[in-house]
């Protein structure tokens, strides 16, 4: 990696608090983190690292900001302060008004499944505590095709329709 | 007449570690101490633990006097201290503080136990009808006890209190406790003590698991535990049996043991952006013991943040418990603990070095709980009326960790200071005494003038005919069942028994009286005393015995009340009265053949040596100077200052080094106390404590003086690593912190224009080939250079590639502020360290970022190297002059890495600042005072009382084999190759008995301790069943 | 590569051909004096200090019998040593105690020219006078020996002897090789520089190295291990109970003979003769009062063990003590079978190297954690 064309200031563009740099990367936000099972995993720490080091490109081409549940678990446990979460909404924020036409394939995602992460696991562990099976949005036909039509009628959706296969 | 001066007294508040040390250090000088504890008990947290690093045994009694060691009824430090001019007052708080510095009136609140250790029999019959059962604190809950306790269990005397929240009033203690020592209406009582100066050694509070903010997400279950509780989990007096470490909830055995370290501290959230210092070396040694005493199969994994092994010895510790003992350490803060339906605790992370996150389950979790230290500076704050500063913490002088600024008088030391290991505990009690000395000194108060009892002299070849005096104890022993009239029958009849004489309460001056008149018209030469609590007792027993007329070594006395224990098992009085005869004949048999022992005293020379003319060696000058001893400074440069006093501005943390030592050669230079030597070199030393004779050389002119001397000083500093990798020395664009400070400050170096500096930090140290050791300042130096850079130049950016952020205790808000800065830290592990090469003429750095896990190549406009620190070459000359230790890295080698950090095993010669280990200019300052009162309470008198039990050679025995020469851990044993003898240093022999068990000639023997005296006490206890056939 | 030198001999001329030797490393100045067994008046054979080169004509090394241990000689003409230089021929096991007592400084080899011989066993003193009344000489002996056959009429050679796996000596300047030399020819070997020196100096011949040496040393070994093996395992069965023990130390009358004899029991004064062990009448009477009576003189087993404790790392298995007991104790199985085990702890062997430091003799550097605390 070449830090030639980083941009030193950029984190003043994104995310311009002085609780940034407090980050001394102990990986506390990504060890709990729901979104760190995806794939790929929401690595909160690591968005930290780039927007310190000032990785325009690829922060702006990093679908993984939108994978956050807003748990923010992050939030509550980081010990330096840093409010994670807020650095991701910031981030959304950021690559959302520096590409207009940029769809977070987690919209595409949320379109098609109803959801962008796995919420059906730990089946067995809810079973084995005598919790009832989940009930998603997918096992539901009706419902997800209402949701479609509802997130459709949205101007992002609709303006891009292509992407969310008609 | 001269006006008679008040006698110095001191208050040490708290009495951990680093309060018992300042205490005995003042006490041992003469003055008065009275040592409080806001606890039943003393000992602080070491109370708690078995095991310490690195020797992974207990120490305490290492920190007692050396010398002189048979004047203290002293032997183990954990049951408790005792000695002449302490005073000890547990459970008492300090309520208000009156007066002056010279001058304090205190108010102590002494909280009632409702037991009196005075009357208590210790027989514990109140704990066992005790109907009360709560969690045991002492063992952080893991056991139970009842309302009325024993709060320390290796206590002696045991100390019973009762806990009045538990207790229920029920009275049933009050009904079996036949002395009568209890009363439950027992009130707190005030009293007002005068005292000249004050120590505070509080100590501060730690966590416990349930008490920090983000408990809730780690402490899901009674297997997750504070490390202090895990201390007590591995003890043998608490939960630790039968080899196995036990989960708390089910008792079932722990194989899969994780600690987490930083709880609580290093959070900026929580307010608490420091570090607690002593959790990673906690942590290190309770994960290598826990695989040492678990047993087999046992796995140890600490996830960590920066691994903060920054002391002497630390990194080697570190090494060893991942090779050694395979010890797992994972880089990786963790979210919090999961308890799974099996009650096991789950815990996920993600692994730096797969770079994948784990889900892994534990048995037992560790929490590396730190320190809470702004409640109690507040508390001393409003009872003192200083003023805290902007931390919130106690203000201290800017150089000194010990004065309170603007307070004489007032000191503080362990871990008030900020925590503190037991190594700096030691030397801040030390220096704190040093202190607390200097200023009664200077206000004229005067020491404890020692009743003069002449020693009667002892006459070797007579018959032993032994007396025996046993001390009825009021109704305490009595009521035990010891048949009093029998036991002084069977021990008449006994051979070698002169007399049997029972006193009352000799401890009690109607007993005394009563002793003196009954013992001074004896005809018996050696005085057996049976008394409760002889480590109480013994030196007031002893003065009665000598005052009556015998030889203080002929005067042993024995613990009754143990004995009336061991009997409780016995079916009946008689039966048991005879078995403490037979006990009591073991003791007889030892007096008989003892011999008469004497002191034998050495001229102490007034006169120091200090080594090394930088601040550390300066400050030790000054403040022995300032006493009134006179001192020769032995620099082996041109001038003084040493590397820090001519190299460094300012540190990161405020101090002027440079302006300083200026200021202090001024000092030294008018002082008239203090003989300077420029140029010049300690070549040999001849010579014990109380009077060397040094051999200085002037190395311009050759010239040589012989300095005779009583106590020396080691405090040669060290100077700034040398490395040769990097391409240090073939660029200008490539220094060294040291260089770059230099250039920062002279302007000689400019940043104006830099877009991008890289610092490259650990050069050559933490490493088994070059410095194995962490030097300590680095990290803060690179910290201070990159501020300083940033000032100069906000634009330009600085990378710190580091390994572990070495910035404990409060450094690490520096840390903090560098990072806010902008300035970028990243991690880089040994085994993938950066590369440099020279691309058109600047250094281009290629390494790893382990966050990213990506390559970074940067060109870097400045390539700054932290290269650690070296000790002075001249160690290993001065080593081999003093016959003094150096250890592996070249530094020397203290007396013990813990306990006397700041003393050889040779006495009379003491360490102070980097000749020790490379550390912060404070805590050089702080060893150099504690190196200057060591070698004070030693100069103060004017001569020197070897121990009388030392080891001695019978010459017509000894054939010369030297093998006890070879085998004597002090070097206290020579042969002498002129007269053909060995020759025994009785200042230095420490009575430990290597040689006498290694002569096989007999030759070598610890006075007092002959084989005759010891298969004498084997006989009489194997003549057990014979002897216990009573008389009719 | 060791060299020899042959010397070859007539009937009853060993002794002659031998003194030759002697005589000329005297001469030639190799050494100042011999320190070598030597017919003394009609019988017996005791090691003398010999000066005069015109004074060696006597010299009977192989002789064999060893009055008191050689390694006690060696110590006093060395301990405080005279500057002069000496050799000395002794049998294996006497170097081998020479090579403790070096490192408990007894000894000061620095001007010592070692000849060790090859040991086939030795008489009790009182056998090898009668051995000698039967007319035998060393030559007989060697001859009888190396054909397996140590036996003279009613006695044998000593048992330590029979279980001696050292035939050869070691740590020697010099080696008198009788054992698979062949009738009527002994060897020379120079086993150091020193030793080198010395035998070029002597003005014999060199060269000729006796081939079936190693062979038959290696054999006689053999032979004397399993011996060895059987006697430990019979002694070990014997002794199995602190009674049985008691038993086999009952004619023990605390002569202390057998520590004078011991040549690596090296304190000047025992302490079992000094002070400690000089006990009060009321002592013996409380001993005797406990078990109803006291078999005097008291202490004997005690003293037996003391000296175990004390010399069982050292014993290099000479038979000393068993020959000094005026009773009739065998003492040597005693002290063999335990220097066996403790000297096994240790993985050391007493007598084996000068350079091997005694156990427990010295202060290693990682201890000192343990007994003081101090950092390294």
């Amino acid at each position: 990696m070449d830090l030639k064309g980083s941009i030193p200031d950029l984190w003043k563009a994104i995310y311009n608090t002085g609780d940034l740099h407090h980050c001394f990367n102990c990986s506390t936000c990504i060890s709990g983190c729901p979104a760190s099972f995806g794939d790929p995993p929401l690595l909160v720490r690591n968005l930290a690292r780039k927007v310190i080091l000032g990785l325009e490109e690829e922060l702006l081409n990093d679908d993984t900001p939108w994978a956050c549940v807003s748990c923010s678990k992050c939030e509550e446990m980081c010990p330096m302060d840093v409010k994670p979460f807020e650095m991701i909404l910031s981030i959304r924020q950021w690559q959302s008004a520096n590409d207009e036409t940029r769809v977070p394939p987690s919209i595409v995602e949320i379109y098609k499944r109803g959801y962008t992460q796995a919420v059906g696991v730990n089946t067995e562990l809810r079973d084995s505590l005598g919790l009832p099976e989940l009930m998603t949005i997918t096992k539901n036909p009706e419902q997800l095709q209402m949701f479609r039509e509802m997130l459709m009628k949205t101007p992002v959706v609709s303006a891009n329709d292509y992407m969310f296969g008609g | 007449m001269a006006e008679k001066k008040p006698t110095g007294t001191v208050l040490v508040a708290g009495a951990g570690i680093s309060g018992i040390k300042a205490a005995i250090e003042l006490a041992e000088v003469g003055y008065k101490v009275l040592l409080t504890d806001a606890s039943t008990q003393i000992g602080g947290i070491l109370a708690k633990l078995d095991y310490q690093f690195p020797t992974d045994h207990c120490g305490m009694c290492r920190m007692l006097p050396m010398v002189g060691r048979e004047y203290s009824s002293q032997y183990c430090m954990r049951k408790s201290l005792f000695h002449e001019n302490i005073e000890i007052m547990p459970f008492a708080e300090i309520q208000a503080v009156h007066g002056d510095a010279g001058n304090y009136k205190v108010d102590l609140l002494k909280r009632a136990r409702y037991v009196d250790p005075l009357l208590c029999n210790e027989l514990e019959e109140c704990i066992a009808v005790c109907p009360v059962e709560v969690a045991d604190e002492f063992n952080h809950g893991l056991t139970k006890r009842k309302a009325i306790y024993q709060a320390i269990p290796h206590n002696t005397p045991k100390l019973l209190a009762i806990d009045k929240q538990a207790c229920t009033n029920c009275g049933e203690c009050v009904k079996v406790c036949t002395p009568g020592a209890i009363n439950l209406g027992a009130q707190d009582e005030m009293v007002t003590r005068e005292v000249q100066s004050i120590i505070l050694a509080s100590g501060v509070k730690l966590y416990n698991t349930t008490e920090f903010e983000d408990a809730k997400s780690y402490a899901v279950s009674p297997d997750v535990v504070s490390s202090l509780a895990f201390e007590r989990m591995m003890s043998s007096s608490g939960s630790y049996r039968d080899g196995e470490i036990k989960r708390p909830s089910d008792g079932q055995p722990a194989k899969n043991i994780a600690w987490i370290q930083c709880m609580g501290s290093r959070n900026r959230r929580q307010k608490r952006d420091y570090c607690s210092s002593i959790c990673c070396m906690f942590a290190l040694k309770e994960a290598v013991l826990a695989k040492e005493k678990g047993g087999p199969g046992v796995e140890s994994t600490i996830f960590y943040m920066d691994m903060r092994t920054f002391g002497k010895g630390f990194q080697q510790y570190r090494d060893d418990a991942v090779e050694k003992h395979g010890v797992n350490l994972i880089r990786c803060r963790v979210q919090g603990v999961m308890r799974n339906p099996d009650g096991s605790l789950q815990i996920r992370y993600f692994d730096p070095e797969t770079n994948e996150f784990v889900i892994k389950d534990y048995d037992l979790v560790v929490l590396s709980t730190g320190q809470i230290p702004y409640e109690t500076h507040k508390k001393w704050a409003d009872l003192l009326n200083v003023k805290l500063d902007s931390r919130g913490l106690l203000a201290t002088e800017d150089y000194s960790k010990i004065r309170l600024a603007g307070k004489p008088g007032l000191f503080i030391c362990g871990s008030l200071m900020g925590l503190t290991d037991v190594s700096e505990a030691m030397s801040s009690g030390i220096a704190a005494a040093g202190e607390a000395t200097k200023f009664l000194t200077g206000i004229g108060a005067d020491t404890v003038k020692e009743e003069e009892i002449a020693e009667p002299t002892a006459h070797e070849r007579e018959l032993s005919l032994v007396s025996v005096a046993i001390c009825k104890c009021g109704e305490k022993t009595g009521a035990n069942g010891i048949d009093y009239e029998l036991l002084s029958a069977e021990l008449q009849r006994y051979r070698g028994v002169g007399e049997v004489n029972v006193i009352d309460s000799m401890c009690k001056e109607n007993g005394e009286t009563a002793a003196l008149d009954i013992l001074s018209k004896t005809k018996c030469n050696r005085l057996l005393i049976g008394a409760c609590q002889p480590f109480m007792y013994r030196q007031n027993l002893k003065n009665v015995a000598r005052k009556a007329g015998f030889n203080s070594s002929l005067v042993e006395v024995f613990d009754l009340f143990g004995i009336a224990r061991k009997g409780m098992t016995l079916p009946s009085n008689k039966e048991w009265t005879l078995r403490a005869a037979h006990e009591v004949k073991a003791d007889i048999e030892k007096l008989k053949f003892k011999p008469a022992l004497h002191v034998s005293t050495l001229p102490i020379n007034q006169t120091a040596l200090v080594v090394g003319g930088g601040i550390g060696g300066m400050q030790s000058a000054l403040s022995l100077a300032a006493r009134g001893v006179p001192v020769h400074l032995v620099e082996k440069d041109g001038q003084l200052g040493g590397y820090l006093g001519n190299n460094v501005e300012a540190t990161v943390d405020g101090l002027a080094p440079m302006a300083m030592a200026k200021d202090m050669q001024l000092k030294v230079y008018q002082n008239k106390n203090i003989t300077v030597h420029l140029n010049c070199e300690a070549e040999g030393t001849v010579g014990t404590l109380g009077s060397f004779e040094s051999k200085l050389v002037y190395k311009d002119s050759d010239e040589k003086i012989y300095l005779h001397h009583g106590a020396a000083i080691m405090a040669t500093g060290g100077h700034e690593g040398a490395t040769s990798e990097y391409g240090l020395g073939s660029s200008n664009l490539i220094m060294t912190q040291g260089q770059l400070k230099k250039g920062l400050a002279s302007g000689d170096i400019d940043v104006g224009g830099a877009e991008n500096i890289v610092m490259i930090q650990c050069v050559g140290s933490r490493q088994k080939e070059g410095r194995h050791y962490c030097s300590r300042i680095c990290c803060m130096w690179a910290i201070a250079n990159a501020l300083k850079i940033k000032e100069k130049n906000p634009d330009a950016r600085v990378f710190i590639l580091y390994r572990d952020v070495m910035t404990y205790g409060f450094y690490e808000q520096y840390y903090s502020k560098a990072r806010t800065a902008g300035i970028i830290f990243m991690n880089y592990s040994l085994d993938n360290k950066p590369q440099m090469e020279m691309v058109e003429g600047k250094p281009v750095v290629k390494f790893m970022d382990s966050i990213l896990n990506e390559e970074i190549e940067l060109p870097a406009d400045l390539l700054v190297l932290s290269t650690g620190v070296d000790p002075e070459e001249s160690n290993s000359k001065l080593a081999k002059a003093f016959k003094v230790a150096l250890n592996d890295d070249g530094f020397f080698a203290e007396a013990d890495s813990k306990w006397r950090p700041i003393e050889f095993q040779q006495v009379g010669l003491y360490l102070a600042g980097t000749a020790h280990s490379p550390m912060p200019l404070k805590s050089v300052i702080m060893q150099a005072e504690a190196a200057a009162q060591k070698a004070y309470a030693y100069l103060s008198g004017r001569e020197v009382h070897t121990s009388s039990v030392i080891s001695k050679v019978k010459d017509a025995l000894c054939i010369r084999c030297q093998r006890c020469v070879n085998i004597c851990p002090y070097g206290a044993r020579s042969y002498d190759d002129m007269e053909k003898c060995i020759n025994v240093d009785p200042a230095a022999c420490q009575a430990c008995g290597m040689c006498a068990v290694e002569c096989q000639n007999n030759a070598a023997e610890v006075t007092g301790w002959s084989d005759k005296q010891l298969l004498s006490v084997i006989d009489a206890k194997l003549m057990d069943e014979l002897l216990l056939s009573p008389v009719e | 590569m060791a060299t020899f030198a042959k010397l070859s001999f007539n009937k009853d001329e060993l002794n002659k051909e031998l003194s030759g030797f002697f005589k000329g490393i005297l001469e030639n100045g190799a050494v100042d004096a011999v320190l070598a067994p030597m017919a003394q008046g009609k019988k017996g054979v005791r090691l003398s200090l010999i000066t005069s080169a015109a004074s060696s004509g006597a010299v009977d090394p192989f002789a064999p019998v060893a009055a008191v241990s050689g390694a006690k000689i060696a110590s006093s003409l060395t301990a405080r040593p005279s500057g002069r230089k000496v050799a000395m021929v002794l049998r294996p096991c006497e170097i081998r105690a020479v090579v403790e007592l070096v490192k408990l400084k007894q000894v000061n080899l620095d001007d010592v020219l070692m000849i060790g011989m090859d040991c086939l066993g030795r008489y009790e003193n009182t056998d090898f006078a009668k051995f000698q009344e039967q007319g035998g000489t060393s030559e007989s002996f060697l001859e009888k020996a190396q054909a397996g056959n140590t036996a003279s009429g009613d006695f044998d050679v000593a048992g330590a002897c029979k279980i001696c796996e050292f035939p050869a000596a070691a740590n020697v300047d010099l080696r008198l090789c009788a054992i698979g030399s062949g009738g009527g020819t002994v060897h020379i070997e120079a086993v150091t520089e020193k030793g080198q020196a010395a035998l070029e100096k002597s003005g014999l011949k060199i060269g000729d190295n006796p081939s079936g040496r190693d062979e038959a040393v290696k054999k006689l070994v053999a032979v004397r291990t399993e011996a060895k093996d059987k006697k430990f395992a019979e002694f070990r069965a014997e002794t199995n109970t602190f009674q049985a023990l008691g038993e086999k130390l009952s004619a023990c009358i605390n002569c202390y003979n057998c520590r004078v004899a011991c040549p690596v029991c090296y304190c000047k004064e025992c302490v079992f003769v000094t002070d400690t062990f000089r006990h009060t009448g009321d002592q013996f009477m409380m001993w005797a009062d406990k078990g109803g009576m006291l078999k005097m003189p008291n202490d004997t087993i005690f003293y037996h063990l003391t000296r175990i404790t004390h010399m069982s790392l050292f014993c290099v298995g000479c038979g000393q003590c068993t020959s000094a007991c005026p009773n009739d104790i065998d003492l040597m199985p005693l002290f063999r079978t335990s220097a066996d085990k403790t000297q096994a702890k240790f993985s050391y062997q007493a007598g084996r190297s000068v350079e091997e430091e005694q156990p427990m003799a010295g202060f290693e550097s990682d201890e000192l954690f343990e007994v003081t605390g101090q950092a390294k």
